[in-house]
């Protein structure tokens, strides 16, 4: 017995030298190891986001706003039974029951049943009434003028992070600065400490005021929907600026989608088309060529042209009118878009000179619009330019540009020669209202003189006028000036321009009684069908719009400014 | 025997044994106060409350360690009084179960309530073990060689008490008190191979029963890989080594420990080593092993220098039951065993494991007078 006892002491002994070990090694070999091992665990950070700034229009109506909605979510540790609780759920929240299941039967301790759940789901999951089911505050963000402005405002995440648009643009200054604590959590995810006071000051986000007015925008892109409709069209796009300072009124893009919807269905219709769609512009170059050519003394803008009776053979091609003229004078190519007088006419000057020619009105590089997604425009080096390429471009086609790179030139045409960088954004503003960033109209460079602007403006009303290829977007009492512009589009099957896929452009503006152009507007209708010409089918709805928007522009009739217009056109 | 110097003798406790029972009980009180100050802040809206409580279970536990080591230990070496000790033991764990009587705890039902005192039932159970095998194994020391005359009697009756606390359920202490019953039969002079043959056919049934209850088997693999997961049931571990790696060598200082807020769970029960550990340091649980192994050492040692063998078997029992649980509980606040809900001997909070204890170490000290060392 005694030696068992022996045994019995040493045993215990060597037990409690084990645990001496131990202690030596926790306490004393390694304890920081295990500290920062353990704080590597535990520490979170957490993020108490800041509210995302919201985006007005200019007049101060809300466009994208977020809203407090209910996320809900479950701690499947705590659920009895999970299948059971999947199933009512998934009926209640008209979801998938196995994909539900299947999360409710994992072990984690946090998953996310529904996020921004409407209301009446929140009450649906409440009223069942299980265990482990937690409800959340998010934010999401609610469109209130939903497929109208889609395409420009973009989207969030259901984070809330931008992903298009100007929601993408301006991210970090929507967003705020979010303040974030080190925090410990304990076995069941609560927070049980936290580690110091928030880094800084939360600070919600930067409020953006548009240029865009949300009633012109919404009649933009209803109009813009009915003709794209009613000429069974691909799509189309809509752009109204101010041309005297670049400020763009509305920009619709048909077809849209509704952002309140979380779907990535329809992804073409994201797209900002004005913005990122390239487009030859056909005939309504011809005008931006004559300016500069009439500028720097390459032709007179009385000086006439035979247009060859609408056939013309030009180095083995032929180039034809679609009607067929005799002598031009200049204005009248215009007015009546002859391609021929168009290729006659810039016969003599050099490819580099007309490369630098559309480089000067920013046609060939991006318009630095504050919008993400601007393409470089399709302008190939005029160096490869052949004879006949430098004639297809002198009626605007072999070469491809962006609705904004277009409306952009046309306001420098028209405005007094001045090429105005467009912008969307008016200015920025902190949470407290304070101005934070404004944004002024920029000149980019002047590119004609005045003088050559007020004739180009005279010729483009004579377009408008009774006779002119655009007589359709004339309006009675205002002095409408503009050109169109009907290209064919290249097959992607032949690799030859179709005959039948044209995209019919206008692209125009308004002069009231202020005698200054108020508004200018580019419509574009890509693949109408049956009829296909610019004056049948973007016209009308740049009048339409025009005529709709004339009351919140507060458009004064002017019979006088009219009737200089049609002066003009009797010269 | 009767001489005057054998009469001296007799009033005679041993002075290590006495004094390191006393230095448990002052670090235990000192440490209680400590680790309880916070929960019993959040529990009580007081931080005495607990405090209180443990007060008044160390005078319960001192009248009674006082006068039982007064007493002539062999007084207790008679057959009825032994068997109704057992008796009332087994009884009350049957209480356990019975509404009205029983009181859980979470889910575990432990709990026995008479009168205005409650009690864990399987501390009754340890003291009437402690007697009955004493007495048991005094009387048949002889023939304990024997499986069926010497060990199987004495195992059965072990086996009772194991299984009924094994479904309140208390495996951490079934378990202990059936690994205890097998030291005090090897120590009382089982064969060695009746030894491995009852090790051979338990080990399973224990693995068995470690497997198939989920959160046993949970703490099991966290006892593997704590870190693994870290939010669950290997939570406790880390805690329990963060605390002990915040004390370093000379601690935070008493008082001064953060672990104990909330961080830890059970700071005043299982996990008071890690509270010590984290305000003490090292020397504070270095001082604790040392004290446990002069205790066990030093009762071990009365045990062998008495010279009837129920003093013997009382003394050698009573300090591998208290000595195992304070290995069990020091180990698995170290993370060297995995985690079990067995009390800190003098240390944890809780009336009847205090007053349990406080009786043992009484009975100890009692056969002391009677030894020769």
């Amino acid at each position: 017995m005694a030696g068992r006892v022996k045994i019995a002491q040493i045993f215990f002994i060597a037990l409690l030298a084990l645990i001496g070990i131990r202690a030596v090694d926790l306490q004393l070999v390694r304890p920081d190891t295990i500290i920062s091992q353990a704080h590597k665990r535990f520490d979170h950070t957490i993020q108490l986001s800041s509210q995302r700034g919201s985006i007005y229009d200019h007049s101060g109506q809300p466009l994208a706003i977020s809203l407090e909605v209910k996320s809900i979510a479950a701690n499947p540790r705590l659920i009895d039974k999970p299948s059971g609780a999947a199933s009512k759920i998934a009926r209640a929240l008209h979801m998938d029951q196995n994909a539900l299941k299947k999360r409710l039967q994992s072990d984690k301790y946090f998953v996310w049943i529904k996020r921004q759940a409407n209301p009446d789901e929140v009450a649906a999951v409440k009223a069942l009434n299980i265990k482990g089911i937690g409800y959340y505050n998010e934010a999401k963000r609610f469109y209130p003028e939903s497929e109208s402005l889609a395409n420009i405002l973009g989207i969030v995440g259901v984070d809330g992070q931008g992903l298009e648009g100007i929601e993408l643009l301006f991210d970090h200054a929507l967003k705020g600065k979010p303040r974030h604590i080190e925090v410990q959590k304990d076995g069941l995810g609560r927070i049980i400490y936290a580690r110091g006071l928030p880094s800084d000051e939360k600070k919600d986000g930067n409020t953006i005021w548009l240029t865009i007015d949300r009633r012109m925008q919404y009649i933009a892109s209803s109009k813009l929907e009915k003709a794209v409709r009613d000429n069974k069209a691909k799509s189309g796009f809509v752009i109204i600026t101010n041309p005297l300072t670049g400020e763009i009124y509305a920009m619709a893009s048909y077809p849209s989608f509704n952002p309140n919807i979380g779907s990535y269905k329809h992804l073409d219709g994201h797209k900002n088309r004005g913005v990122v769609d390239v487009f030859e512009p056909g005939s309504v170059i011809k005008p931006i060529f004559v300016s500069w050519g009439v500028d720097n003394s390459v032709f007179k803008i009385s000086q006439s042209i035979f247009c060859e009776n609408g056939n013309f053979s030009y180095h083995r091609t032929t180039i034809r009118d679609h009607e067929g003229y005799g002598w031009l004078p200049v204005r009248d190519i215009v007015k009546y878009s002859s391609n021929i007088g168009m290729v006659k006419l810039l016969d003599p000057v050099h490819a580099d000179v007309m490369y630098s020619c559309l480089k000067e009105f920013g046609l060939v590089g991006p318009t630095g619009l504050d919008f993400p997604g601007e393409p470089a425009a399709l302008v190939r080096n005029p160096q490869k330019w052949t004879s006949v390429d430098k004639a297809n471009v002198s009626f605007g086609q072999g070469f491809a540009v962006t609705g904004i790179q277009l409306i952009t030139a046309f306001n420098a045409l028209i405005n007094g020669g001045m090429l105005l960088k467009p912008y969307l954004v008016e200015h920025t503003a902190d949470a407290s209202g304070k101005e934070t960033q404004s944004f002024r109209p920029t000149i980019i460079r002047k590119v004609i003189s005045e003088h050559t602007s007020d004739e180009i403006v005279g010729i483009l009303t004579s377009v408008c006028a009774k006779g002119g290829t655009a007589e359709a977007a004339n309006i009675n009492n205002y002095q409408v000036f503009g050109k169109t512009g009907t290209s064919q589009k290249i097959d992607p099957l032949t690799g030859t321009y179709s005959r039948k896929d044209c995209i019919a452009t206008f692209i125009g503006g308004v002069i009231d009684a202020s005698g200054k152009p108020r508004l200018s507007m580019i419509v574009n209708i890509d693949e109408p069908h049956p009829y296909h010409f610019a004056s049948i089918v973007a016209c009308p709805v740049f009048k339409d719009i025009v005529q709709s928007c004339a009351s919140i522009m507060d458009l004064k009739p002017s019979i006088t400014v009219a009737r200089k217009g049609a002066q003009d056109e009797g010269i | 025997m009767h001489s005057n110097d054998q009469v001296a003798r007799e009033m005679d406790f041993d002075f290590i044994f006495l004094m390191t029972t006393l230095a448990l009980l002052a670090m235990g009180t000192i440490m209680i106060f400590s680790a309880s100050y916070f929960l019993s802040k959040e529990l009580f809206s007081s931080p005495f409350v607990m405090m209180k409580k443990h007060l008044f279970h160390l005078v319960i536990g001192t009248v009674l360690m006082a006068g039982i080591m007064r007493m002539d230990y062999r007084r207790f070496n008679a057959r009825p009084f032994v068997l109704l000790v057992l008796a009332s033991a087994i009884i009350a764990l049957v209480l356990c179960f019975v509404p009205g009587v029983g009181l859980s705890g979470g889910h575990a039902k432990r709990w026995v309530r008479i009168a205005a005192f409650s009690f864990q039932a399987s501390e009754l159970v340890k003291i009437a073990l402690i007697f009955y095998l004493s007495s048991y194994l005094a009387k048949k020391s002889k023939r304990i060689d024997d499986f069926t005359y010497g060990v199987l009697p004495a195992l059965l009756i072990v086996c009772v008490c194991a299984l009924l606390i094994f479904i309140e359920p208390d495996f951490g202490t079934a378990a202990t008190i059936a690994v205890w019953a097998l030291g005090i039969l090897f120590i009382a002079g089982m064969q060695w191979k009746h030894l491995f043959f009852i090790c051979l056919a338990g080990l399973p049934v224990g693995v068995l029963m470690m497997i198939l209850e989920p959160y046993r088997r949970a703490r099991l693999f966290a006892f593997i890989d704590p870190w693994k997961d870290m939010q669950g049931i290997g939570y406790q571990i880390i805690q329990s080594m963060v605390a002990l790696a915040n004390g370093g060598f000379l601690g935070s200082g008493l008082g001064e420990g953060t672990q104990k807020m909330f961080f830890l769970p059970a700071p005043h029960t299982d996990f008071i080593l890690s509270v010590l550990g984290e305000e003490l340091g090292f020397i504070g649980v270095a001082l604790v092993i040392i004290l446990f192994g002069v205790w066990i050492w030093r009762g071990l040692s009365i045990a062998l220098n008495t010279n009837d063998s129920f003093g013997f078997f009382l003394a050698a029992s009573s300090i591998c039951l208290i000595g195992l649980q304070a290995i069990i509980n020091m180990g698995v606040a170290m993370s060297v065993f995995p985690t079990t809900g067995i009390a800190l001997p003098f240390f944890s909070y809780g009336g009847s494991t205090l007053v349990t204890t406080m009786a043992i170490s009484g009975l100890v000290l009692s056969v002391s007078r009677r030894a020769r060392l």
